[in-house]
Order: structure tokens, then C-alpha cells, then sequence
């Protein structure tokens, strides 16, 4: 594929005068630095506004009325929606300049590595991200299976985080994770098989490009069509990846004080909390590239000739269905209980394993069909 | 091919195959093992395998390596210093490692190695030749191997069942 963002900045830099400025921007350590410097500060912005609106969220669902309220005056009493904006800034700073306790037990190396292999586990799938048309930091030819691969280096760095604590709850927490996330992983491999099988592709952008145009000239050819089950399957596997209630047993607070993270403090619990927003947006990420035909807008985006403002649009398009995504998983976080151990792990086997294999014949047999009806649906 | 990111790919995997073996308590050697299959799938990155790169992150780091160390937590005194290395198990392991070594290195003298430069691009295997590769009879398709090591792991899964469904018998 051409055009990925460190091709994009390559151009953009031999606009420059030649000479040593341009020589350094150009050479490919410095191009993948801003890349990274670009995805990390995209995550950091986007977790610090994820954690504010889950706040809302959470206030608005539970009638709380801290998120509702807190700010400056001039925000919160001109707007509903801008009342608690400050909040996430105070909790941010709060984390950065706040004691970072060590207890004294524990692993130590290991202690220290955890969170940082957990952080990284989550940055390295916004590398495949098709954020639009050739708007990837790059397109894998087995995008999707690295997106899995990667997300299953999270488990290890949560064992870490639970082992390393020396601790009774981190340890109990760690090991219902671990359990947890291996168990929902087959059930999520299996629903993404079916926009996989569809797109005849692993790459992510590729699966984008298929989901282009329309069925009858009005309906979106979105994979959500036939793989509506493998579509709730993804998303229910997604929220118990991510440890988010009502799959949150790793840290539930009634029993494990709050599971692997329990001893962690300062800088080092901002990183797991970065982590689970930014898997959040992964997950939800995903869930529109696979399923909600990432970018593309039934055709709609191509109206728009010129460019720069179609990729703009695109981004726009793919941020805004993304968003919706992560909407639902918040409203999903504070409306239902906790589970319990034992009922996650049947659902996870038991209920969801059976339908991401159905989604899968399903979607093995609609391309059987399409394929016998000789593309006639298509276009 | 980058030199300098292979050998430094080479110094963790040495490094981590190390650590296992030297690590004193079993947590630390899991999580060495971990780290040589990692930057393994690095090493298959590198060569332009980024399928295998993949399944071997996915299989090895995100399952193997984790479902051991689960193990190892269930298991009592792993914090012990006792451990005893295989260093120490003196003559068997040195015959083992022995006779090892030499079969590698019969296979590796006896192996025609390509030496011509690396093409990453045209040498690129997709999934789906691997997937056709896979479904194929004749030559150059895989079908009964790979038949035969579906049915394998289908037994294991059958045994796996039947163990622990006697263990819950038994309580």
C-alpha cells in the first residue's frame, strides 16, 4: 500500500529547502519517532477525553452529579455538556506529579515491567488502524491476525501485573484475567472470521475496500449485513478483553479490592488506565473497520473529490462511527451488574463459542451465494 | 534485511534462552521463555514471514507461554531458591544436549543454504497460498499432514475432557 503516514510526512517533508534539517525529518528512525510521537499523543488526547465522557456517561445513567457539575462556572452553567471538563485534566495531573509507592514485597522487576507491557501490548494495534484512505501508520498483509497476536501480549503483562504484586487480591485478580481474556479470545477470533471470509483479505484496509459501495443502490455494503451475530459476538468478547464491567471480575472491587492493580500507584495505575481506554477505542476501532465498513460511507464520501478534504472526511466518518462504538460500550458499562465467575466462564464457552461459529457459516454460506448468484446482488 | 535488528534479535533470544535456564525461580524463567519466543516472531517479522510473525506471537507469547505460567502459579514454593538447574544435573543432560547439538548441526552441513540476495517482495507468501497450500493434495499441497494434525489435536482435546471429568468423579 502506498501512502502510509510516515510515506505522507516523507512527502510532506521534501517540500522542505534541502539540507541537513531535511536530511535528519527525512531518515526512517526519525520518521518512525514522529510516527510513534503522533499515535501516542492521538492516545493520550483521545484517552483523556474517553475518560471525561465516561464520566458524563456514568453521571448522566446514574444521575451522578460530580461529572455533571465540576468546572468553571462559565462552562458548566452555559452547557450541560461542558460541565465536568476539568475533572480528567485535575485526574491526569494528579497521577503524573503523585507519589509512586513501591511496596516493599514485591517482584520488583517484574513489579516495573507490567504496566509498561501492558501499555505498549495497546499501542502497538493503533500501528494497523485504518483511520481512512491510506491513512494507516501501515497496512499488514495479515493485519487482522496482528491485531489479535498483539492484543494477546496484554494477558501476559496483566499475569505480571498479578504475580509481581505479591499480593493476595493482585495475584486472585491476575489469574481471573488471564483466565477471562484467553477464554473470550476464541469466541472474538472466531466472529472476525466472518468479515475476513467476506473480504477474501487479513488486511485491514483491503476489508475496507470490500465494504465499499451498495446493495440495491441505497443499503451500505457494511459486513454488519449477514454477520450481525459475529458482530454482538465481537463486541461482548471485546468488553470482556478489555476487563470492562460487566467483565470486570479481574477487579472487581467487592472482592478483590481492584484485582491486579491493587498495589500499583501513581504513573504506573495511569498506564493501566491508559490501557484499557485505548483498548477501548482498539476494540471499538475494530469493530467499525470489520463490521461498519470503516471509512467508507456507502459511497458517499467519494461526492467529495478534492483530496484533502476527502481523506479529512473519511477520518472524520471513521472517528465519528468509532465513537458511536464506544457509546455503546460505556452505556453497557453502567447499565448492567458484574457476572460472576462461573456464569462468564459458560456464557463464554457454553453460549457465545456456538453463535461466532453459526456467524461464521453463516457468512460462509452468503458468500457461497453470492458467488453462485455470479456478483448480480453486488453493485 | 537489517543486520543490526537481527543481531540484536539474536542477543534477547540467546539472552532469554538463557534466563531460562539460569533463573532461579520458575515465575522469572517463564517470563524468559516468553521474551526468546517474542523476539522470535521478530526474527520471523524480519524475514519477511509475517504470517508465521503473527502466529507465533498469537500461539507461542499470547497462549503457550502464558497457559504455562498459569500452571506454574498454581503450582506451591515457586519462590523457593532450591531450584535445580539442569546445569547441575551433570552427565544425562550433557548427553542429551550432546546428541542434540550434533543432529542440528548434521542437518544444518547437510542443508543447501540460499545465498542469493533476499527479495522480500516477490519471496512474500501470502495467507491464502498458505490456506490453498493447506487444501491440496500432489505436490506442494499439505492436505494430509494437516488432516492428520487436526485429528491430533482433536484427541488431545477428547483426553483433555476425559481427565478432568475423571478428576471431578473422583471429588
Amino acid at each position: 500500500m502506498n501512502g502510509s503516514i510516515d510515506q505522507i510526512l516523507s512527502r510532506a517533508f521534501s517540500a522542505l529547502p534541502t539540507g541537513p534539517v531535511r536530511n535528519i525529518l527525512s531518515s526512517q528512525i526519525v520518521l518512525m519517532l514522529i510516527t510513534m510521537a503522533l499515535i501516542l499523543g492521538f492516545i493520550s488526547v483521545s484517552v483523556l477525553f474517553l475518560i471525561w465522557l465516561e464520566r458524563k456517561i456514568s453521571a448522566r445513567i446514574q444521575r451522578r452529579m460530580g461529572p455533571m457539575m465540576t468546572g468553571p462556572t462559565f462552562l458548566a452553567d452555559k452547557s450541560m455538556w461542558f460541565g465536568g471538563l476539568l475533572q480528567t485534566m485535575a485526574d491526569a495531573i494528579k497521577l503524573l506529579v503523585k507519589e509512586d509507592v513501591t511496596p516493599g514485597s514485591v517482584d520488583r522487576v517484574v513489579f516495573f515491567m507490567a504496566p509498561i507491557l501492558v501499555f505498549t501490548a495497546s499501542l502497538m494495534a493503533y500501528v494497523v488502524i485504518p483511520f481512512g484512505p491510506n491513512v494507516s501508520v501501515t497496512d499488514l498483509n495479515v493485519g487482522v491476525l496482528y491485531l489479535l497476536a498483539v492484543s494477546s501480549i496484554t494477558v501476559l503483562g496483566i499475569m505480571m501485573a498479578g504475580w509481581g504484586s505479591n499480593s493476595k487480591y493482585s495475584l486472585l485478580g491476575g489469574l481471573r484475567s488471564v483466565a477471562q481474556m484467553i477464554s473470550y479470545e476464541i469466541p472474538m477470533i472466531f466472529a472476525v472470521l466472518g468479515p475476513v471470509l467476506m473480504a477474501g483479505s487479513l488486511s485491514l484496509q483491503n476489508i475496507v475496500a470490500a465494504q465499499a459501495g451498495t446493495y440495491f443502490g441505497f443499503i451500505p455494503r457494511w459486513f454488519i449485513i449477514p454477520n450481525i451475530i459475529g458482530f454482538l459476538v465481537y463486541l461482548i468478547a471485546g468488553t470482556a478483553e478489555t476487563n470492562r464491567p460487566p467483565f470486570d471480575l479481574p477487579e472487581g472491587e467487592s472482592e478483590l479490592v481492584a484485582g491486579f492493580v491493587t498495589e500499583y500507584s501513581g504513573m504506573k495505575f495511569a498506564m493501566f488506565f491508559l490501557a484499557e481506554f485505548s483498548n477501548m477505542f482498539v476494540v471499538s476501532a475494530v469493530a467499525v473497520t470489520l463490521f461498519f465498513g470503516g471509512w467508507s460511507l456507502g459511497g458517499v464520501e467519494n461526492l467529495i473529490t478534492q483530496p484533502i478534504l476527502h481523506t479529512l472526511f473519511c477520518v472524520a466518518v471513521f472517528l465519528i462511527k468509532t465513537y458511536v462504538i464506544i457509546l455503546v460500550l460505556m452505556w453497557i458499562r453502567w447499565t448492567f451488574p458484574r457476572v460472576r465467575v462461573d456464569q462468564l466462564m459458560h456464557f463464554g464457552w457454553k453460549t457465545l463459542l456456538p453463535f461466532a461459529f453459526l456467524n461464521l457459516l453463516i457468512a460462509a454460506s452468503f458468500v457461497v451465494m453470492q458467488t453462485m448468484a455470479g456478483g448480480a446482488v453486488a453493485h | 534485511m537489517n543486520p543490526y535488528l537481527f543481531w540484536l534479535l539474536f542477543c534477547v533470544v540467546m539472552g532469554g534462552a538463557f534466563g531460562v535456564i539460569r533463573a532461579a525461580n520458575i515465575f522469572h524463567a517463564g517470563l524468559c521463555l516468553a521474551l526468546t519466543f517474542g523476539a522470535v516472531a521478530g526474527v520471523y517479522a524480519l524475514l519477511g514471514a509475517h504470517f508465521v510473525a503473527a502466529v507465533q506471537l498469537l500461539i507461542y507469547v499470547g497462549a503457550i507461554a502464558v497457559i504455562l505460567k498459569f500452571a506454574v502459579m498454581l503450582t506451591q514454593h515457586i519462590d523457593q531458591r532450591e531450584v535445580r538447574h539442569p546445569f547441575m544435573r551433570g552427565f544425562s543432560t550433557f548427553l542429551v544436549v550432546a546428541l542434540f547439538a550434533a543432529m542440528v548441526l548434521v542437518v544444518i552441513f547437510n542443508q543447501q543454504f540460499v545465498t542469493a540476495p533476499y527479495d522480500p517482495v516477490t519471496d512474500y507468501v501470502g495467507v491464502k497460498a498458505i490456506g490453498e497450500r493447506f487444501l491440496s493434495q500432489g505436490l506442494g499441497g499439505y492436505l494430509l499432514p494437516f488432516e492428520m494434525v487436526g485429528m491430533l489435536l482433536l484427541m488431545a482435546l477428547v483426553g483433555a475432557v476425559m481427565v478432568a471429568s475423571k478428576e471431578r468423579e473422583k471429588s
